[in-house]
């Protein structure tokens, strides 16, 4: 049995830590016929194919990344079902940030959210700033997806994002799940209904 | 079919498009009150943190994407269907994208040199700004001071305060594998890229050097070039370990598809026509898109844009296609930010806008209407100043209808009684003729609530005869609609001039800003409460 599932991912992580790079290196990897999204790196689609056929269709969202507009990323997290949030392993900084990104996220998002915590530019492990060790022991106690990878080389790029393909039916399982991820934008709409049902309703009692 | 679905669809427009139970008109008020504020105040692409010297003579080039971009926007008003208003949205940003993948690669500037930029204009400024805008950073003075005076870049015409506060200045910390020292020598001898027609020929272009010989003069040139660099040259001396130096091609995360340092200065010309071979276009990222979407969004300032917005959001299928709500949100993002932006978080001289953003606040429920509302847009945006009347107005209307409906059924019950009361307030004589007026008046002294219940008190007997009514109150058969003009005219004459509601009512207005609501209210007659409530 073939299963298609539909998932939202959003890349958090500070500028330059390399989002877009490592979505790029995953997107155009896996697949030869890769069509370039009319809106560049920005915003991606890509299918992993896990083991029992089941496919998982990934709707990438990058974020702008810079302090600034920070407190415009609930918009963008909202009804993802996962969140990759990139460091750079050349700096400790980045790694801070991360850890905001994630209390933020841990404490905002969607609960069942599954996030990944990945530390890329491990090409340039010479600088590193961040040992595997601290990045890891973070992870496990928050409970967290981690890996490093390197965009530029493709290192364990794939990897992380089948992980996550592999987690996410089982952080909420049953085939419904993508038919949560659908009546996601559905229940949006449900409510607007809602409110496109009072908006003509007001007009309406006044001009009797 | 379609003929039908269009002609239905243009019928219902008005009222689905900014709908009157919700604030969207208040949104795109607020919004581009703030685009004008931004744009008063030159806002340009490297106060949101990218940096245009780098591209040089692409500077040109990014101003007629960004142009493009907010025309695109502004077609929003030409269409009605929630698809075709998303399918602008996503042409907007294919316009970006595309003209993004014919430009050079552009430098990111990096949050440290932003806040040390906002450090040395504070130094500059010779004053505290809001603690919580400023990030702590260690810089020292005297260094950062003699970078301000180091630089004095053309500002065309800046008006007084913000020549100061907005002068960008070029940033020092860069990458050495980055070209930006390049650009560091060329950002002083290039007037602001932030004026609207920014520098058509760079002269350094000459200068510049070539992409091939550019990895051995980025160190030489990092020294010579700089007059201020020594920020710059102990940054890179620890190798960049503890600033970030984010050229948006990192090296190190950089593809093959977008190799660093090529930023070959392709003449502007050829730009449109024929992509340079040379430099890999910048991979179009959230952390450029956004940017420039704001700026395409500040230029162009497209009129209803968050109406245009909630709109598609409400109407248009979202599981349609993704690109479209990324589009979308990112959209909405862009004007969440204009309206919620703190200009000297940005690097523009905050003081000066501080009135108007004080005046024009995104309501993020139905808020009242002070007298002050219909003033703040007319000073702060001039283009729509006279539209703003209009709104207002709009709004005044549903807000004293939805605030009428909820009242209607509780104060007609008590009109009936205390109307009697109410009569020995006012004189007889020009009660009728100034019912509206009253409403008025009370609906700018005391807002919304109370000339929302002041004209149900007068609407409602219209609707229900059944209630006795002295004939000098009643207008029967007069729509609520036109209660509610008639207040809105009053209560804009009364904004300019007050006390032009005569009688006993105008002194109660005055006294304490007294409603009719909370008179009857206060009237004791509890009895001819329930009786309406029941009846």
């Amino acid at each position: 049995m073939s299963k298609q599932f539909q998932f939202k991912l959003v890349l958090l992580g500070e500028s330059a830590v390399g989002k877009s790079s490592l979505v790029l290196r995953f997107v155009k990897d896996q697949f030869d016929d890769y069509r370039e999204s009319t809106i560049g790196a920005a915003f991606l689609t890509q299918t992993v194919t896990l083991d029992d056929k089941t496919t998982v269709k990934f709707e990438i969202w990058d974020t702008a990344g810079q302090e600034r507009y920070k407190s415009l990323a609930p918009m963008y997290y909202r009804n993802a079902n996962c969140a990759v949030v990139v460091y750079d392993i050349t700096q400790s900084a980045s790694l801070e940030k991360a850890r905001t990104w994630i209390r933020e996220l841990q404490r905002q998002a969607d609960p069942s959210i599954v996030i990944a915590l990945c530390g890329n530019k491990l090409d340039l492990s010479a600088r590193r700033q961040v040992s595997q060790e601290e990045a890891k022991k973070y992870a496990d106690e928050e409970g967290l997806m981690w890996t490093e990878t390197s965009a530029k080389t493709g290192e364990g790029v794939n990897e992380i994002f089948t992980a996550i393909a592999q987690k996410l039916p089982l952080t909420a399982p049953s085939a419904n799940r993508a038919g949560a991820s659908r009546t996601g934008p559905g229940a949006r709409a449900g409510v607007d209904l809602n409110k496109q049902a009072a908006a003509p309703g007001q007009p309406e009692a006044c001009n009797c | 079919m379609f003929l039908f679905y269009f002609t239905y669809f243009t019928d219902l427009f008005c009222r689905l498009f900014m709908p009157p139970s919700t604030d969207d008109a208040s949104h795109d008020e607020a919004l581009s009150s703030r685009v004008a504020a931004l744009n008063m105040l030159d806002l340009g692409l490297r106060h949101l943190g990218i940096d245009v010297v780098e591209t040089e003579g692409a500077g040109d080039e990014l101003d007629v994407v960004v142009n493009a971009c907010g025309e695109m926007l502004g077609q929003l008003d030409n269409c009605f269907c929630p698809g075709d208003k998303a399918a602008i949205l996503v042409a907007a940003h294919k316009i970006v994208v595309d003209g993004l993948s014919r430009l050079p690669p552009i430098r990111l500037i990096s949050e440290e040199e932003q806040a040390q930029e906002l450090e040395r204009k504070k130094v500059e400024e010779g004053e505290e700004e809001d603690p919580k805008t400023a990030r702590p950073f260690s810089s020292t003075q005297s260094q950062s001071q003699s970078q301000a005076q180091a630089q004095s870049q053309p500002q065309s015409d800046k008006p007084n305060t913000t020549s100061s506060s907005s002068t960008s200045l070029p940033i020092d910390i860069s990458s050495p594998s980055n070209a930006s020292s390049r650009s560091e020598a060329t950002a002083w001898s290039q007037p602001s890229p932030m004026p609207p027609h920014p520098v058509t020929s760079p002269p350094e272009t000459a200068v510049s050097p070539l992409p091939s010989d550019l990895e051995k003069t980025a160190d030489s040139a990092q020294h010579l070039a700089v007059p201020n660099a020594s920020q710059a040259l102990s940054a890179s001396s620890n190798g960049s370990s503890k600033h970030v130096p984010p050229p948006l091609t990192l090296p190190s995360t950089t593809q093959p598809q977008s190799s660093p340092p090529a930023p070959a200065p392709a003449p502007s010309s050829t730009l449109l026509t024929s992509p340079p071979p040379n430099p890999k276009p910048t991979p179009v990222s959230g952390d450029v898109l956004f940017p420039l979407i704001i700026f395409s969004v500040v230029k162009s300032n497209p009129p209803h844009l968050v109406s245009h917005l909630l709109f598609t959001q409400r109407y248009r299928n979202q599981s349609v296609g993704g690109e479209e709500s990324y589009c979308l949100i990112n959209l909405m993002a862009v004007a969440e930010f204009v309206e919620n932006v703190d200009l000297a978080g940005l690097g523009l001289g905050g003081g000066r806008v501080m009135s108007i953003a004080d005046l024009s606040p995104i309501p993020l429920t139905r808020s009242p209407v002070t007298s002050e509302t219909p003033l703040a847009p007319s000073s702060s945006s001039t283009n729509d100043g006279h539209a703003a009347h209009e709104t207002i107005r709009g709004r005044v209307e549903q807000q004293v209808d939805a605030i009428a409906d909820s009242a209607n059924k509780v104060i007609s019950g008590v009109v009936d009684s205390s109307f009697g009361i109410l009569r020995s307030f006012m004189p007889v004589g020009g009660a009728s003729g100034s019912s509206g007026t009253n409403a008025g008046g009370v609906n700018a002294g005391g807002g919304v609530g109370a000339g929302g219940v002041g004209g149900t008190g007068v609407g409602g007997q219209g609707g229900t005869p059944a209630i006795a009514i002295p004939r000098s109150y009643s207008i029967p058969g007069t729509p609520k609609s036109e209660y509610g003009e008639l207040k809105v005219g009053s209560a804009a004459s009364s904004v300019t001039g007050p006390g032009s509601g005569g009688g006993a009512f105008g002194l109660l207005r005055k006294e304490s800003g007294f409603s009719i609501a909370s008179l009857a209210a206060s009237l004791p007659i509890p009895a001819a409460v329930s009786r309406g409530r029941s009846g």
